[in-house]
């Protein structure tokens, strides 16, 4: 089947991202330019972390519905230990990162040690997390006025020009990269994303990877949540509310298939840029904002159809050829 | 003479390169109990598969009562009178006895009730013509295997079965229900039911079979009248086949005992005392019949069900062995039986699956790299004669035999000092099979101890140096190989009297209670053991399914909710007033309904996760169409019908073009959402007419009339749930697809209807959402999805689908809903509502969790 190969999602999507690009240099203002492109890896960052975490989870046939309220929690968390704890914020974010693995952590145990479907264990942690957010916060209070220094990682430019989130999610891009596709863990992700059960016969310690995906999703929701802080200069108990969905339709753009076992990073980052691009040359073309989410959500339906009839195909071929050949 | 009632004339099958069925020919009379005998993998499965239609064959003639089928399915074989009991029975665990009997017999038509009385009689009827003592009312999962069979059987005689096929039907039976079980067929026959019989029981067959027929390798051996034959006569056309394959011959002597095996217990596992040696260089066969415990004496030494009693002692030294992980570093190896879904990971490639085992000792940074992986899988490739395209083929390419050498490749890269092979050969043309048994004699002869488990004879007669045959659960017998012959391992494993025994088989002790004399290392485990022993059948039938008792979670769920408002009347009188919960309840009556489609689809083994956006378009237009002064049941039947429209789009999606539920209704959600969005511009619906706001009645009174109309959509759904046939489809379809379809139900179409249902209340909740407010907000319903799953959730209905009453639903939500006005009226700060939720989320599945982790510990 040589369309098939030819339509494989990473090429969709690239066709996607081609004709985003052709129609939005048209379309929009200042899009072709050096600075735009820098200016959606800044827009991009958050959604892009978070679709960097759920990749793995993703891979190992689980998901992570929390990762969008875990990052309010740092957020909210950061803030606080910054002002009323009076912590230098560097002690405060490493405070953060590590709330965020502990609360990964959490998600881990209850799948691992109770046997808790992801799905349902992610979707009380989604509400527990935010909820703990409100109630630092009292559902209003909002933390400003942080350090020009911290402040820098969001809003500065390393060489006065490059973002500063663009060398930190390069890191981070490059190392779940390296965990999914060059470490044995990745391997084991995939293995158990395929066939849990097999991966147990395997001799697989299935418990502790399981338990690293969900802390790396936490981490990163984490570090996400630093790069938004010190992008809007406010930490609010509603930071990130439905990032999760949207990094979830990343990573399923990006490949990866949500039964687990196939998907990669490079294809997330893909998903993540044609995302991101998608809605900023829509606000460029000076399109309404909506027209991004009809859009994103029709492209994640046509791909998923696409696929699900390619699948198809063969099968009808195969059984019409296998029905005419038996009969005497 | 009537033709007979099925005849079979020169059947084949194959499946790839295996030849299942070499042209066998078989006949049924009215009135007649036909025995059908072989061993293992000789046939008889395939054969019956054939006759319910379940496979096409790919020769041969098949009449029923004289009249040639050439396209048999599943379903006319049943509408033909042809009914099968299999060993593992078609039921949905979920449901009750008197469900499973209607659910085979009724019609598949949705729109009936669902009559429980008549329902109750006959199920009572039949269960008491098949002698069973069992309560129609009994969920089928918390019944023991013999009593799923009766059930079974009760659902063929139900059905008027005039072919009645019973495959090993007293495997499981004690000898009591086996003598009610032979009279009952006594009397099917006197009826003048045809009745195929499989078992492996020689004593039971000349009890009631009036002939048998034995196969071998896919061919009759012949078929004889019960009164012309003898067990040994049997036997002996069972096994004894000319020996086709040339088994290469043993080379080195034996060496030092590498494995002992003392008195090893596992109850839940089944294993019973079992000891033995095995030495390197040495094959060890274990011989017996499926269900033995061989399989499951491997998973207890490879750490997949750890010992709970005796001794591993490795090398001399006792060793432990709680997981695999423990097994492979201690030199374990286990090549499972079941190739496709344990042996090898289909998608992934010849390298990845073979190097699997041993990533972190090749790899020990952990950093991958192409090249040892690549040599690893290009020498065993060599080595084993793998035949691939190439080594990063996936192993779903390869044919059975290649597949099984990919297993046994990972298992050899681990540098095992035992290996054990599990059924190495079924399935697996005739060349691959002499070229495994050839590595594994070369295995053997470079000093691996290895344990054959192996159904075939000739097999386990060929390549063994003794031979160790198991029988419920215990190693009976050992024979060397010089002593072994076939009858004499097909007598031990039947459980009769061993020929050429030895005595170097341990005898049983008399205390069959403890586990032996090496229960003193583990005193406490061996105790435990005992008691799970005790309660072995009860604890194996309801462990299946987690084994919740009837309605345990939704009593708990009203009961938390009971305590709640108990501590609120002490703490906040103020809140039982008609001005606090009015309101309140109102609040609630449009999520309750939510909350009920959410369940509809997640009893499906599905998820919706758009009911917010949804919920906002209903909401939009059916506020346009009363800002029309369309008159209020039209705005009705609009906000329904967008519904149920936007529910069947995620339905036809996901059972259409079977995609994952999750994604499709993410990407719907966003969609909806995001154009409504683009389409209003945030804006309200105004200028709505006083009509339309709380149905044109008073505050009071539209405050109450919603309520009214929630409880009651709400009560009538969850008693249609349980009372119309419907209904019950969904949870059908839930517990088990397959069942349902070889119920003659339709799982997409049930599916399709759960998603489009679901809308249709979500159109209904809007609706009672809109009218308590002035304007119509597109934005209303954001979020909903969540609190209406977490209100399923919490209220019991399972999200691995076909469990949970819907009424539980109500205190779930409940307890959701007033957690935040009672966080006001205890003066708590208000804002920790959602993280309350959250954790009353987590606080309800982690103990369904713990419960079952308890249970099947």
């Amino acid at each position: 089947m040589n369309l098939r190969r030819f339509l494989r999602p990473e090429l969709l999507l690239l066709a996607a991202l081609g004709l985003e690009l052709a129609v939005f240099s048209q379309t929009a203002t200042n899009f072709l330019s050096a600075t735009n492109a820098l200016e959606i890896v800044r827009q991009g960052t958050e959604i892009g972390l978070l679709a960097l975490a759920l990749t793995p989870v993703i891979l190992t046939g689980g998901i992570d519905l929390s990762v969008g309220s875990l990052l309010g929690l740092c957020a909210v968390v950061f803030g606080k230990l910054w002002r009323d704890a009076h912590f230098p914020p560097a002690l405060a974010g490493a405070c953060t990162l590590g709330l965020g693995a502990l609360g990964g952590r959490l998600n881990a145990l209850l799948i691992t040690e109770l046997r808790i479907p992801p799905l349902i264990v992610t979707l009380g942690s989604f509400s527990l997390f935010r909820g703990i957010a409100e109630g630092l916060t009292g559902g209003v209070e909002n933390y400003t006025g942080f350090p020009s220094s911290f402040l820098f990682l969001g809003q500065g430019y390393v060489f006065g020009f490059i973002p500063a989130q663009l060398p930190l999610v390069l890191v981070a891009a490059a190392a779940v990269w390296l965990l999914v596709h060059r470490t044995v863990y990745g391997r084991a992700f995939r293995a158990i994303g395929f066939a849990p059960e097999g991966a147990r016969y395997a001799g697989i310690p299935v418990a502790s990877r399981l338990t690293l995906v969900y802390v790396l999703s936490g981490l990163l929701s984490a570090v996400a949540a630093l790069t938004y802080v010190a992008h809007l200069g406010q930490a609010k108990a509603d930071a990130g509310t439905g990032y999760e969905l949207l990094a979830i339709t990343a990573v399923v753009l990006g490949g990866a298939s949500i039964f687990g076992g196939v998907g990669s990073v490079h294809g997330t980052i893909l998903g993540v840029t044609v995302l991101a691009v998608l809605r900023n040359g829509l606000i460029l073309s000076d399109q309404p904002s909506e027209l991004t989410g009809i859009l994103t959500g029709g492209l994640l339906l046509a791909v998923l159809i696409v696929e699900a009839v390619l699948k198809k195909l063969p099968s009808w071929t195969a059984g019409r050829f296998k029905r005419s050949g038996s009969s005497p | 003479m009537p033709p007979p009632l099925l005849q079979l004339h020169s059947i084949t099958k194959s499946f790839e390169a295996v030849r299942a069925l070499r042209g066998v020919s078989f006949s049924l009379h009215a009135g007649e109990v036909h025995a059908l005998l072989g061993e293992n993998g000789a046939g008889k499965s395939t054969l019956i598969k054939v006759i319910t239609g379940a496979h096409a064959p790919d020769g041969g003639t098949l009449k029923i009562r004289g009249e040639e089928h050439t396209h048999l399915t599943p379903r006319m074989a049943q509408q033909l009178g042809i009914a099968c009991i299999y060993q593992q029975p078609a039921l949905f665990p979920d449901l009750s006895v008197a469900e499973n009997i209607a659910l085979a017999l009724e019609p598949p038509a949705p729109w009936r009730l669902v009559r429980r009385g008549a329902r109750m009689a006959r199920a009572r009827e039949l269960m008491t013509r098949v002698g069973a003592q069992i309560d129609p009312t009994t969920e089928v999962g918390r019944l023991s295997m013999p009593e799923q069979q009766l059930v079974e059987i009760a659902k063929a005689l139900g059905a008027g079965a005039r072919i009645l096929i019973m495959d090993e039907p007293t495997a499981s039976l004690t000898q009591q229900e086996e003598r009610l079980l032979l009279a009952l067929i006594r009397e099917l026959r006197t009826a003048g039911v045809g009745i195929i019989y499989i078992s492996h029981r020689l004593d039971e067959i000349f009890q009631i079979a009036d002939r048998v027929t034995v196969l071998r390798d896919g061919e009759s051996v012949g078929t004889y009248p019960i009164g012309e034959i003898n067990e040994a006569g049997l036997i002996h056309a069972m096994v004894g086949r000319e020996m086709t394959t040339i088994y290469p011959p043993a080379s080195a002597p034996p060496r030092e005992v590498v494995l002992s095996v003392q008195q090893l217990g596992c109850a839940s596992a089944g294993v019973r005392e079992v000891s033995f040696d095995v030495r390197a260089g040495e094959v060890f066969g274990l011989s017996g019949l499926v269900g033995a415990g061989r399989t499951e004496l491997a998973r207890v030494l490879f750490g997949l069900t750890p010992a709970e009693c005796g001794a591993i002692i490795l090398n001399g030294r006792p060793v432990g062995i709680a997981s695999p992980e423990e097994a492979v570093a201690h030199g374990i190896a286990y090549v499972p039986e079941d190739r496709r879904r344990h042996g090898v990971i289909l998608p992934m490639t010849i390298t990845a699956n073979s190097s699997l085992a041993i990533l972190s000792r090749l790899f020990p940074r952990r950093w991958m790299r192409a090249a040892p992986e690549r040599a690893l899988a290009a020498d065993f490739i060599r080595d084993l004669r793998i035949k691939a395209a190439s080594s990063e083929a996936p192993g779903a390419s390869l044919s059975g035999g290649n597949q099984q050498k990919v297993a046994i490749a990972r298992w050899l890269a681990t540098k095992p000092k035992v290996l054990i092979l599990d059924e190495p050969t079924q399935g697996v043309d005739i060349g691959a099979k002499a070229e495994i048994h050839g590595i594994i004699r070369r295995l053997a002869a470079d000093g691996l101890a290895i344990i054959l488990i192996s159904s075939e004879l000739p097999e386990i007669l060929g390549m063994s140096d003794r031979i160790g045959v198991m029988r419920g659960g215990k190693l009976t017998v050992v024979f060397t190989a010089a002593e072994a012959t076939a009858p004499s391992l097909m007598a031990a494993a039947l459980g009769q009297e061993p020929q050429a025994g030895d005595a170097a088989a341990p005898p049983a002790p008399p205390h069959r209670g403890l586990c032996g004399p090496l229960a003193a290392i583990a005193p406490a485990q061996a105790k435990a053991a005992e008691q799970r022993r005790t309660a072995a059948w009860s604890a194996q039938s309801s462990v299946r399914r987690g084994g919740a008792s009837g309605a345990f979670r939704e009593w708990s769920v009203a009961a938390a909710l009971a305590v709640l408002l108990a501590v609120l009347a002490v703490l906040a009188p103020r809140f039982f007033t008609a001005a606090q919960l009015v309101p309140l309840l109102t609040a609630a009556a449009p999520a309750l309904l939510a909350a009920a489609g959410a369940s509809l689809v997640i009893l499906t083994r599905q998820i919706d996760i758009s009911i917010g956006s949804q919920f906002a378009w209903c909401s939009v237009l059916a506020g346009l169409a009363a800002a029309q002064g369309w008159p209020l049941p039209a705005v009705c039947a609009v906000a329904v019908a967008v519904g149920v429209g936007l529910g069947a789009i995620n339905g036809l999606l996901v059972a259409g073009l079977q995609l994952p539920s999750i994604v499709v209704t993410l990407a719907s959600m966003v969609t909806l959402r995001e154009a409504l969005r683009w389409w209003r511009e945030g804006e309200m619906v105004r200028d709505l007419p006083s009509t339309f706001q709380w149905f044109g009645l008073s505050q009071t009174t539209g405050q109450w009339t919603t309520i009214a109309i929630s409880a009651a959509c709400f009560g009538l759904l969850a008693l249609a749930l349980g009372r119309v046939a419907g209904g019950r489809f969904l949870y059908a379809v839930g517990s088990d697809a397959e069942a349902a379809r070889l119920a003659g139900l339709r799982p997409r179409v049930v599916t399709f209807g759960a998603f489009a249902a679901a809308g249709g209340l979500t159109g209904l909740a809007a609706l009672l959402n809109a009218v308590r407010f002035t304007d119509v907000d597109p934005k209303s319903g954001q979020g909903l999805e969540m609190q209406a799953i977490a209100a399923a959730v919490v209220g019991g209905i399972a999200i691995a689908g076909g469990r949970g009453k819907l009424w539980g639903v109500l205190p779930g939500l409940l307890i959701l809903t007033i957690i935040g006005p009672a966080l006001v009226f205890t003066h708590t700060p208000p804002q920790w509502e959602r993280a309350l939720q959250g954790a009353i989320i987590l606080l309800a599945v982690g103990a369904d969790g713990w419960r079952n982790r308890e249970k099947t510990a």
